[in-house]
C-alpha cells in the first residue's frame, strides 16, 4: 500500500517547491512535491492528500486553466494558493465564485514558514487529521472481478 | 513553413461513448489555446462530427479523395468558425468503412502529411485494422469509455489488439516467424493460459528468441494511452478509469497511462439539439471545463 501523503506541493520552481515541501517534513507532515500537471492529478489521485499548495507563480493561461479543472475535481482537498498578488487574487475569486471557498492564497514574497504554519492549522482543524487513503481498491471492486471474469483474466 | 502536427487519435471502442463530441470541443479548446489545430472525421461510413460543428452544406468531404477526385488531402481543409481550426469531414459513400489496403496507406500517407499543431483525428468505433493503423501514426491516443462494464471492456481489448498488431508487424519485418506463431497461440489462452499476460508473452519470448524482448519492451513502452472516462456522474465512476487502468498494467504490461474525467452534463445534450460544441454553447459548464483541462495537458 502506498505511504500517505498528507500534503502535495505542485511547482514548477523545483527550488521553491522544495523548499516549501522540506519544510513541512522537518515539522513531521508527510509532503510530496510535483513539477508535472499529468503527475499531480496521478498523486491526488493516489493518495487522496488533504491539502494542495498550488504554487502559481509564472505559471501559463492553459496551466492555470488546468490547474482550475483540478481543484474544480477535487473540492474536498484544501488548497492554498502561492504566486504573485494579481494571479493569487485572481485564482483564489474564481474559486470562491464557484461556491465553495476550501482554499487560502498566499501572496509573494515568498514565505514558507507561513505557508507551513497555514498547513499546520488546517491540519489541526481536522478531528482526524490522518489522510484518507483511496477506499475503493480494485481489489475489493466487484467492477474489477466482473470485468476479469468477462476478459477471462480470473 | 511546414509544422510538426501532434497527431491525437480519439479512441471509443464502444460505440455512442462521445468520442465525436469530445473530438470537436478538444479541437475547439486546443485552438483557443492558440494552436493551430485540424481535425479529421476518420469516422468511415458513420460520419457526423460535421453536424456537431453545425455545417449542414458541406462543400467537400473525405470523398472527394477516396473517389480521387482531389489529388490531396489538404486540399479538403474546411474553415470553421472558430480561428486557428480546421475540419476535415468525412464521407459515406458505401463501403468506404472496408477501405482498400493500398487506399488506406494513401490515405494515411495525407492524413500524416497535414501540416498544423495538432491533429485530432475523430476515428470510428470498433477495433478493425482501419482504426488500429490511425492509432499508430498518433503520437497520443485517448481511449474514451464510458464507466460501464461493456465500455470498459471494449477499451482493455481495443489496448490489447493494438498491442498484438504492433508486435505482429514487427515480428514479420524481423522475419520472426516463432514469434509470429507464439502471438497467434496467445490469442488462444483457454488452450495456453501461461500466454495469458503479456509478462507470460514476455517470458516465452526469451525462451524462444530473445534478442526479441527489448523489441517487445520498447513497443509496449510507446503505448500509453490517456484514459477518459466520459460521462462521469460520481467519483465511483473515476474508480472504473482506475479499474481498467491497472489491469492494462498487469495484464499487458502498459506502465503508464494517465485517467481523466469527463463529467455527466446537460449542457452537452442541448449544445447537441442546437448543433453548436458544447465547448461554445456553454463555455462555463462543467463539461467545457473538463476538456479545456485535457486540452491543458496536452499542450
Amino acid at each position: 500500500m502506498a505511504a500517505a501523503v498528507w500534503v502535495v506541493v505542485y511547482s514548477q520552481d523545483q527550488i521553491r517547491g522544495g523548499i516549501l515541501t522540506k519544510l513541512c517534513q522537518r515539522e513531521s507532515i508527510s509532503a510530496r512535491l510535483e513539477n508535472r500537471l499529468d503527475r499531480l492529478q496521478k498523486t491526488i489521485e493516489t493518495y487522496l492528500p488533504q491539502i494542495i499548495v498550488m504554487d502559481i507563480k509564472n505559471a501559463l493561461a492553459s496551466e492555470i486553466n488546468a490547474l482550475k479543472n483540478l481543484c474544480e475535481q477535487n473540492k474536498n482537498c484544501f488548497w492554498i494558493v502561492i504566486g504573485g498578488s494579481q494571479d493569487v487574487t485572481q485564482m483564489v475569486a474564481y474559486l470562491h465564485n464557484d461556491d465553495w471557498a476550501l482554499c487560502v492564497g498566499m501572496e509573494d514574497p515568498f514565505n514558507p514558514e507561513a505557508i507551513c504554519k497555514q498547513i499546520k492549522k488546517r491540519l489541526d482543524q481536522q478531528i482526524n487529521p490522518k489522510p484518507k487513503l483511496k477506499t475503493v481498491t480494485p481489489k475489493e471492486s466487484s467492477l474489477k472481478s466482473d470485468l476479469m471474469r468477462f476478459l477471462k483474466l480470473d | 513553413m511546414e509544422r510538426n502536427s501532434q497527431i491525437v487519435a480519439m479512441v471509443g471502442p464502444k460505440g455512442g461513448v462521445g468520442k465525436t463530441t469530445i473530438s470537436a470541443n478538444l479541437s475547439i479548446a486546443l485552438a483557443q489555446l492558440g494552436q493551430k489545430v485540424v481535425v479529421v472525421d476518420l469516422d468511415l461510413g458513420a460520419s457526423n462530427l460535421h453536424t456537431v460543428f453545425g455545417i449542414r452544406n458541406v462543400p467537400f468531404s473525405l470523398t472527394d479523395f477516396i473517389l480521387n477526385k482531389v489529388p490531396h488531402l489538404s486540399q479538403l481543409l474546411l474553415k470553421t468558425d472558430i480561428p486557428h481550426l480546421d475540419i476535415i469531414c468525412g464521407g459515406d459513400i458505401p463501403g468506404v468503412a472496408n477501405l482498400h489496403y493500398s487506399k488506406k496507406l494513401k490515405l494515411i500517407r495525407n492524413v500524416s502529411a497535414i501540416s498544423c499543431d495538432y491533429l485530432v483525428l475523430d476515428l470510428s468505433a470498433g477495433a478493425s485494422m482501419n482504426v488500429i493503423d490511425f492509432v499508430m501514426i498518433a503520437q497520443q491516443s485517448l481511449l474514451i469509455t464510458t464507466p460501464e462494464v461493456p465500455s470498459l471492456l471494449n477499451a482493455y481489448s481495443f489496448i490489447k489488439s493494438l498491442l498484438f498488431r504492433r508486435l505482429a508487424l514487427s515480428f514479420t519485418r524481423q522475419k520472426q516467424d516463432s514469434l509470429l506463431e507464439l502471438m497467434e497461440r496467445a490469442k488462444d489462452f483457454d488452450a495456453h493460459p501461461e500466454l495469458k499476460t503479456m509478462q507470460g508473452i514476455i517470458k516465452e519470448t526469451k525462451r524462444i528468441a530473445p534478442e526479441a524482448v527489448v523489441t517487445i519492451e520498447k513497443i509496449l513502452s510507446g503505448v500509453q494511452p490517456i484514459i477518459v472516462v466520459n460521462r462521469a456522474r460520481a467519483e465511483k465512476d473515476m474508480n472504473a478509469g482506475a479499474v481498467i487502468q491497472h489491469l492494462m498494467n498487469q495484464y499487458l504490461n502498459i506502465q503508464s497511462s494517465l485517467v481523466v474525467k469527463v463529467r455527466e452534463d446537460d449542457a452537452v445534450g442541448v449544445a447537441c439539439a442546437k448543433l453548436k460544441p458544447a465547448l461554445l454553447n456553454a463555455p462555463k459548464s462543467g463539461f467545457a471545463k473538463d476538456i479545456q483541462s485535457i486540452a491543458g495537458m496536452l499542450c
